[in-house]
């Protein structure tokens, strides 16, 4: 279930991170949390964004874009050294 | 002797009226802008409950504007209890939880409302939230 998503240049890749919740909800439809466990370092804009990628996507259905759920609850967590 | 119109002005006044109801509820969940605290962008449509609020700008905790720790780039300067709690932040607010609690018992009074620069660091977030939650916030 390990899934590393490289840095994108500089960024953080927020849309592949996207594209694999969606391959992972596939597996897990009825499931809506996501556990964050930032490390020390990460600023709180890359947990607001990470909280926007997991949340829900835009997809095309018919002639509108509707959004689709995703992981839409959050916990975040600390590690535990 | 000239009779005074009223409909025009009961007009006016209709007019008015929507506009000052349509300012006051753009009112209520409007957050102060702040030098000190800039806000990352999100993409999130939920809307914003008034409650207490805490806040983490670039240079201290506050819970609803009064100071309880200090913060310099982005980290928490104060030290944190062996619970990992933010001492000053737990006492306030469970003090306010106290006296919440006495004066008008509400369920959906419980929660805070957190706001944090874009530049903070996760670890102060997780403390802040990890403080909350022992005091029941």
């Amino acid at each position: 279930m390990a899934r590393q998503i490289p840095l994108h240049g500089p960024a953080h890749d927020f849309a592949k991170l996207t594209r694999e919740l969606r391959d992972i909800k596939q597996h897990y439809p009825k499931s809506d949390t996501v556990i964050l466990t930032p490390e020390t370092g990460v600023k709180y804009e890359v947990l607001v964004h990470t909280m926007d990628a997991a949340r829900e996507y835009e997809a095309k259905q018919g002639n509108t874009m509707r959004s689709i759920g995703l992981f839409p609850t959050v916990v975040v967590s600390t590690v535990v050294k | 002797m000239v009779a005074l119109n009223l409909t025009a002005l009961m007009d006016i006044l209709s007019n008015l009226l929507f506009f000052l109801l349509a300012a006051y509820a753009a009112q209520a969940t409007e957050v102060e802008d702040k030098s000190e605290l800039r806000l990352p962008v999100s993409t999130s449509q939920v809307r914003l409950q008034l409650q207490l609020t805490i806040s983490i700008t670039k240079t201290a905790i506050q819970v609803a504007d009064v100071q309880v720790a200090r913060v310099s780039k982005g980290l928490l300067t104060d030290p944190v209890d062996e619970e990992g709690r933010i001492p000053a932040l737990y006492a306030k607010l469970t003090s306010i939880k106290g006296n919440r609690s006495q004066s008008a018992p509400d369920p959906e009074a419980s929660g805070i409302l957190l706001l944090a620069d874009q530049d903070t660091d996760s670890d102060v977030v997780t403390k802040v939230l990890k403080t909350a939650g022992y005091a029941g916030s």
